[in-house]
């Protein structure tokens, strides 16, 4: 079996994450440039992760939204740098998004 | 909601395939002979897809090697066009009959807005404003967006940002066969319907699909609805379409209508989660900071042992064929200058060019199968770590390490690298690393420098590789803080799926990089070594005296041994006479050939150059070395021998202690002192002697002005740090 996914507890960024955990993204505080490249590449707002590796790499796997979370998505190897500028947060319940979860301020709150 | 494979039978015929699109989704069909065919019956269609969907095995299937690669003129993105195989009456009814298509296969991408040269590529490409070199200019005729059944969702913007374009567009669905092993059913006819564009299932590998696809393509259309272009609602429209037309796995028989997120790990297939646990187990030892490390060193390394073990037999061959067919010639065409111009220029030239083509393709055919296993993305973030203070990017690791054994594949191989500015860098310092050509030389340096101290000639060719390494790495830094300056990226690259290489890829991959370089190379080669020839032959001068004289002393020894007659007690006498005569004609061959140098216009460029290379002690006779060996490193050896002994086998021991004790033109000086040699050799480590890389770097890297600054850059930094050696070694040793 796959290492069980455990739901993310709250709003973090993807290096702080543990690997095993599944949440979506709620927000690319990257390099505009970056951000389109990881949008375009599925790391968008909402897209469903599962946190593969730590470190440098940070390996995700994004997933499909309907109940089959391997193989079914792509794998995306990034950088630690980038994998900073990533906030992931829980997936909520009724699967329409994480706004809520993202804390007010965002990606200027992380860069203080 | 039908799955996709039961479809594919319905949708064998074209015209009952085109009949369903103007059905459902009121679509502009195409009439039979189409819009889109110019007069010379050709349908240009764009291959456009992201990267890893399989696009470049779709295109090999269907065009197998009737195909050519050049490159999008001002670019340096590779484009490649080939000519689909017309097969079957449904596409003859469609085309006139001397009609083609032309697939023109774009570089992978992920979004075409990305501020990416490859996007920028398609953007123009589809906008009819970029062809590939040798193409018409204007818009394709028709698009084909390959997309990966398994990963629709992140697939499906892009096409959304292709049927904005407004152009006849098919979707082909790639990689079915295993987009349904992982329980994923695609509702093709619902896709039509939201897309409104043709929507075929296929698999590139296993050749599902593909005897249809021609004719697809051939009748496509343009689509009656236009996603939106604003990227939030792109990505909205392609939610919608994904959850209206995919389901994966029992979710679809739980509840297909509502695609709720779900990490309910029972509702995976069995083996998709083998494969993903599997995945997640490779990726944590291959990308591991020391166990990826050592993993990649052994894997390179036994990569370049069997291209250096295995390549060498054909090189022996080819060389063997080429010594044969110089041979040939010397005896088939009568003595002059057409004879050796054939001889010793075209065979010699072209032999120097083809004997490198074994490396080359075997390269390439082991870089093509690890990069289809999807190890070689795991290993680019492992060299990510190593040189990215040197402002190079992972990718960069593989030509580089290329370039030992040529450089000229190692810049080729730099067309994987995404961003511009990493990719000049790595052009630009590629040629530091030690490549093949330049072991002759390293040979003979140390050699003359360590003789009869085998472990310190072994020290010193161990530290010319080290120099080269950090010369580049040093000269990377240098580049990327001025000239390319620029944040560097941080690295993000898409993880495939880890499988079982396909060797049709590999061998086509092969194929098409060897025959580029043959054309590429091979005649600007050819043309340099036909010069050098030249060059080092004219102007034809007489012998000189003392040759003349040897020649005489052969002529008297032959009349006194016919003088002799058949006595048998005289054998001996006989017989020593005419091992004397051969030394002798041997000497006279080696003056003669030795003042045909210095006397031709090389030699006299060696004359004029002397003062230029006298501070790192080289006499004129070096210098023609050094300008003969600009074409090919290797050639420093040759010259150097016929020089200073008038035979080129360098590998007579003879011959290089005559090297090791040849005089200057004061008679006493060594042409090789040890500070000489050390200068020679960090010379030849550091310096751009090699014609045909810059030849290829300026085709690489989209301008002359880089292959100059290659050069320059090159030639300078080895006259300055070989200008120092010399005066160290001066220093401590005295001579």
């Amino acid at each position: 079996m796959v290492r069980a996914s455990t739901p993310l507890p709250a709003t973090v960024a993807l290096a702080d994450a543990n690997p095993g955990q599944t949440g979506v993204v709620c927000q690319l505080c990257n390099d505009p440039r970056d951000a389109a490249l990881l949008r375009a590449m599925g790391l968008r707002h909402n897209a469903l992760v599962r946190v593969c590796r730590l470190g440098d790499p940070c390996i995700v796997e994004v997933l499909a939204r309907d109940g089959c979370t391997a193989s079914c998505g792509s794998r995306i190897g990034l950088a630690r740098p980038l994998a900073r500028q990533v906030r992931m947060g829980p997936v909520p319940p009724n699967g329409l998004g994480c706004d809520a979860a993202c804390p007010p301020g965002g990606c200027a709150t992380d860069r203080k | 909601m039908s799955d996709g494979c039961d479809r594919c039978g319905s949708h064998s015929s074209s015209v009952a395939l085109t009949s369903s699109v103007a059905t459902t989704a009121s679509t502009t069909t195409r009439p039979a002979t189409g819009p889109g065919q110019d007069p010379t019956g050709i349908i240009r269609v764009a291959l456009v897809g992201n990267p890893n969907t399989g696009k470049t095995t779709l295109f090999n299937r269907l065009c197998g090697l009737r195909h050519k690669t050049s490159n999008f003129p001002g670019t340096t993105q590779e484009a490649r066009v080939g000519e689909v195989k017309v097969r079957g009456s449904n596409l003859a009814s469609l085309l006139s009959a001397d009609a083609s298509i032309h697939l023109i296969d774009l570089p992978g991408i992920y979004s075409l807005q990305l501020d990416q040269s490859e996007a920028e590529v398609c953007r123009e490409v589809l906008a009819g404003n970029l062809s590939p070199r040798g193409e018409k200019l204007g818009a394709p005729d028709a698009v084909c967006v390959v997309v990966d059944a398994a990963n629709l969702l992140r697939n499906l913007p892009l096409v959304g940002e292709v049927l904005a374009q407004r152009l006849p567009t098919v979707v082909a669905i790639n990689m079915i066969d295993l987009a349904r092993r992982h329980g994923v059913r695609i509702d093709t006819r619902a896709m039509e319907e939201h897309l409104g564009c043709r929507v075929t299932l296929v698999s590139a590998r296993s050749g599902e699909g593909i005897d249809t696809l021609p004719a697809i393509l051939a009748s496509a259309t343009i689509a009656n609805r236009t996603p939106p272009g604003e990227r939030e609602a792109l990505e909205a429209w392609a939610d919608d379409v994904h959850a209206a037309c995919v389901v994966h796995g029992q979710a679809m028989s739980a509840d297909a209508s509502n695609p709720q997120p779900s990490t309910n790990s029972t509702s995976k297939p069995a083996a998709s989660a083998r494969a993903s646990q599997l995945t997640d187990r490779l990726d944590a030892v291959l990308t591991h900071k020391l166990w990826g490390g050592v993993i990649f060193a052994a894997v390179m390394a036994l990569l370049f042992l069997v291209i250096f073990k295995i390549a060498q037999y054909p090189m022996d061959w080819i060389d063997s064929i080429f010594g044969l067919l110089g041979g040939w010639v010397h005896d088939l065409i009568p003595p002059g200058v057409l004879r050796d111009l054939l001889s010793e220029g075209v065979v010699k030239g072209i032999g120097a060019t083809v004997i490198f083509v074994p490396q080359i393709c075997l390269l390439f055919f082991l870089i093509s199968l690890l990069e289809d296993t999807g190890y070689l993305a795991r290993a680019a973030f492992v060299m990510d770590r190593l040189l990215r203070p040197f402002g190079l990017p992972g990718h960069s690791f593989v030509p580089l390490l290329g370039s030992h054994a040529c450089a000229l594949p190692g810049i080729m191989a730099t067309r994987a690298i995404p961003d511009r500015r990493d990719r000049l860098a790595t052009i630009l310092v590629a040629p530091f690393m030690t490549c093949s050509a330049r072991i002759p030389v390293y040979v003979l340096v140390t050699t003359i420098l360590f003789r009869d101290r085998p472990a310190m000639a072994a020290l010193a060719f161990v530290g010319c590789y080290v120099v080269g390494i950090l010369a580049g790495l040093f000269s990377a830094l240098i580049v990327r803080r001025t000239i390319l300056r620029g944040t560097s990226r941080p690295m993000v690259l898409e993880l495939p799926t880890y499988k079982l290489p396909s060797v049709r890829t590999a061998l086509l991959t092969t194929y098409d990089r060897g025959l580029m370089f043959i054309k590429n190379a091979g005649t600007n080669i050819l043309a340099i070594c036909v010069v050098l020839w030249w060059l080092g032959a004219f102007p034809r001068v007489g012998p000189p005296d003392a040759s003349i004289e040897l020649r005489q002393k052969v002529a008297q020894l032959s009349t006194d041994q016919l003088s002799i007659g058949a006595d048998q007690a005289r054998a001996a006498d006989r017989e020593a006479m005419t091992a004397q005569m051969v030394d002798l004609a041997a000497q006279a061959d080696r003056l003669e050939a030795s003042n045909a140098k210095a006397q031709s216009f090389a030699g006299r460029l060696g004359h004029m150059i002397e003062p230029v290379f006298r501070p790192l002690g080289y006499d004129w006779q070096l210098c023609v070395g050094v300008v003969t060996s600009f074409a090919a490193r290797e050639v420093f050896v040759s010259t150097m021998a016929v020089m200073v002994t008038g035979s080129d086998d360098a590998e007579d021991q003879t011959v290089l202690e005559q090297i090791q004790t040849a005089k200057r033109s004061d008679g006493v000086t060594n042409i090789f002192t040890p500070a000489t040699s050390w200068s020679l050799l960090v010379f030849y480590v550091l310096a751009m002697q090699c014609l045909p890389t810059l030849v290829v770097t300026a085709k690489e890297a989209g301008g002359v002005r880089w292959a100059v600054l290659q050069l320059a850059w090159m030639s300078g930094l080895a006259y300055f740090a070989a200008w120092g050696v010399h005066a160290l070694v001066l220093a401590l040793n005295g001579s």
